[in-house]
């Protein structure tokens, strides 16, 4: 490592470093800054008082906080462990495919991921009309047709959106794993003896369980800040039912309510916990 | 000299009958052009009937005045957001905006939107304009606050119940049996019996729209926000008594009630889907559209019923106001006086837009061509009552939009079953107090 001569090549990361700078830390400062305020939207920045930690204890005091962080936990088991395991289920179908039906395929599975989230909640929120969507068309042979936007059915919709859109991502990453497997390793295991099920279970997975691991903790990440689906779908109702973390902050800060101090309190919790938990993550991956 | 003077008069004449326009307003146009023609200003605005008029009136106001105009329109929950996030980081953007009589307090307070007396009573005004032929509840209750101009009424409105003649007779139900709170429930109860149709289409969705709605039965039930020392009254028995009401009626509502705006409300009346409606007058233009209502000409409308204590109806609204960041002012303030004149009325009125002046709405020709005017001069003399009580609809103070979002939060619980509507109404109660106080009342 020490052949590489750093000090040749730094000129050339300093104007993407002066960027991010700008765009990121400088923001994340203002952030830290600003929860510590009382300010308002709209009201010049002076006049803003110094409150100290008093926005935090107030956010951790609030049981509408505590709600959020349990729907957005649920958003993220729900939505990250179905698509971990349908996404890895696709990708096996198709690694046992001929190629060009494979690369076909593939080509279908990116259109969801191409979609802006927010255009996405837009086009379901027509799918998923009670009446007039698509959806409870089709459901209706089946004597089905639920509310799709009700209290107890909203969560769901957003879930089967995310997973609707983010599979593909899953499939595409587990895909790339299991065609880097070495074909050799698998030829000695069958002759070994080990059959489809345990072939997948102690071989493949084992082999491929780092690119798992970054599927997931990406998806992760993701999931956690998710804002555009919900909020083009439901603005976070009916009542507080898809009051997501993001959405949380969003009303705080924005909805008619302009506690931009407050809401940057709750922002800072929400960094708090990506950090921890990416490096959680981080910890995980460095094992393998 | 008058040579020259009379000159111009016959130019002016002889292009406005050419052109067909009034020769007063064309010989303002030319004034206008001359100081300010080739200017752009942008406009914020929400989706709504009477922005829908100005955008079919605009290609002339550019072609007469030579200022080009950019309209940015959203949807009116996220307008009140944009423009404070664009005054706050001042990008200047605006140089008009939509202002709904809610944000109205908030706005003035925070500086947002200038002061007009200045303008409306200067020579930047010409006589067509004519401010005080706006009906007064408007002027007073719309674009006025603390005894300042702030806005010019763009499209005022109260709200009333639209009913589906052909559904009703079809039920054998008559209209005027919709004179009271408790028959309006029974006939929503029994039109939403039938296969394949719903009783009421309201708003439901969680924050400003659901109190829109709630707001309807609130009043005439004997509810009222705070008392004359601004104590909250959101947990007296009357106040429950109509958040009960309204959620038992919305169990006849269309699937999917709890998400909808004004429009999803609107869309159900104008497919035919429910047999009654309850909402603003300014839809009624949407209702009566035949290119997109199956039902127009087949409605009929009412101004709401007698509650058990109080006969009131909504008035609200919107105005055009100058942003105080616009560097354009007196552009932008030519597109209001066009807009929003009494010679151009007819020609709002006549591209869907909104009655504003007391000459279109007591005009019998109108009258006769709009089949809701009568029932919107009812409900605009209910709304007097309030007014004359000294009570806003909506109390117009600088935290009406978050008291808003306290209420619309609790209802929406409350409609969706998670809470009983007395434990809403308590917790809304018990935040409002608490925001109250923070601002110090």
């Amino acid at each position: 490592m020490k052949d590489i001569k750093y000090n040749k090549y730094k000129p050339w990361i300093y104007p993407t470093s002066i960027i991010l700078l700008i765009i990121t830390i400088i923001p994340t400062i203002f952030l830290f800054a600003i929860s510590l305020f009382d300010y308002k939207l709209g009201t010049p920045l002076k006049s803003a008082k110094f409150i100290g930690i008093s926005n935090y204890i107030t956010t951790f005091a609030s049981s509408s906080f505590w709600h959020s962080i349990l729907i957005t936990a649920k958003y993220m088991l729900l939505s990250v462990g179905i698509e971990m395991i349908l996404g890895f289920m696709l990708a096996f179908f198709l690694y046992n495919r001929k190629k060009w039906l494979r690369n076909l395929l593939i080509i279908f599975m990116v259109i969801p991921m191409s979609v802006a989230p927010s255009i996405a909640g837009l086009m379901w929120r027509l799918n998923f009309h009670p009446i007039y969507g698509i959806v409870n068309q089709l459901l209706y042979y089946f004597n089905l047709g639920p509310d799709w936007y009700s209290y107890d059915m909203a969560l769901f919709s957003v879930i089967i959106i995310d997973i609707w859109q983010w599979t593909p991502f899953v499939t595409l990453i587990s895909l790339a794993g299991l065609l880097s497997i070495d074909t050799s390793v698998l030829e000695s295991a069958r002759i070994d003896g080990a059959d489809g099920f345990k072939m997948i279970k102690n071989i493949i997975i084992p082999i491929i369980k780092p690119v798992l691991l970054v599927a997931l903790i990406m998806r992760s990440m993701d999931s956690l800040k998710m804002f555009d689906v919900p909020f083009s779908l439901t603005e976070g109702g009916p009542g507080d039912a898809t009051e997501l973390l993001s959405m949380y902050i969003y009303r705080k800060g924005f909805f008619h309510t302009g506690s931009v101090g407050a809401a940057s309190a709750v922002a800072v919790i929400m960094l708090v916990i990506i950090i921890f938990m990416t490096k959680l993550f981080a910890i995980n991956l460095q094992k393998q | 000299m008058k040579k020259l003077a009379l000159t111009l008069v016959l130019v002016v004449l002889a292009a406005s009958l050419i052109l067909a326009v009034d020769p007063a307003v064309a010989l303002w146009a030319k004034w206008v052009k001359e100081n300010y023609g080739g200017t752009t200003i942008t406009i914020a605005a929400a989706n709504h009937p009477s922005i829908e008029a100005m955008k079919k009136m605009t290609s002339d106001f550019e072609a007469l005045t030579g200022i080009k105009v950019k309209w940015e329109c959203m949807e009116e929950i996220h307008l009140h957001d944009k423009i404070l996030l664009e005054f706050s980081s001042n990008t200047k953007r605006y140089d008009i905006i939509m202002l709904d009589v809610t944000w109205l307090g908030e706005f003035v307070s925070k500086n947002v939107v200038v002061p007009l007396d200045d303008y409306i009573n200067s020579d930047k005004t010409p006589a067509f304009f004519d401010y005080e032929d706006i009906i007064p509840a408007y002027r007073e209750g719309l674009g006025k606050f603390q005894g300042t101009i702030y806005g010019i009424p763009s499209a005022g409105e109260s709200a009333f119940i639209a009913y589906n003649k052909e559904i009703l007779d079809k039920y054998d139900i008559s209209p005027s049996e919709l004179n009271s709170y408790d028959s309006l429930l029974n006939v929503a109860q029994e039109l939403a019996s039938k296969k394949r149709l719903y009783g009421i289409a309201m708003r439901g969705r969680r924050g400003h729209h659901i109190v829109y709605s709630w707001l309807q039965f609130f009043y005439p039930f004997g509810a009222r926000i705070f008392d004359e020392n601004w104590n909250c009254l959101l947990d007296s028995p009357e106040s429950i008594a109509s958040l009960e009401y309204y959620v038992e009626l919305m169990k006849t509502a269309p699937k999917g009630i709890s998400s909808f705006s004004h429009e999803e409300a609107t869309s159900a009346i104008m497919q035919g889907l429910v047999g009654l409606w309850f909402d603003a007058t300014a839809l009624a233009p949407w209702i009566e559209d035949s290119s997109r209502s199956i039902v127009a000409g087949k409605v009929g409308y009412l101004a709401p019923p007698a509650g058990p204590k109080g006969d009131y109806a909504c008035v609200a609204g919107w105005n055009l106001a100058l942003s105080e960041q616009s560097t354009k002012k007196d552009v932008a303030w030519q597109f209001i006086v066009y807009m929003l004149s009494r010679k151009m009325a007819p020609t709002y009125i006549a591209n869907g837009g909104v009655v504003t002046r007391t000459s279109i709405l007591d005009d019998p020709f109108y009258q006769n061509e709009f089949s809701y005017f009568p029932a919107v001069k009812e409900s605009l003399d209910k709304a007097y009552n309030l007014i004359r009580e000294g009570v806003d609809w909506r109390p117009r103070i600088p935290e009406w939009p978050q008291i808003g979002e306290i209420m619309g939060l609790e209802a929406s619980l409350a409609l969706s079953g998670k809470k009983t509507p007395e434990e809403a109404c308590k917790d809304a109660k018990a935040e409002v107090e608490k925001l109250m106080k923070e601002s110090g009342y």
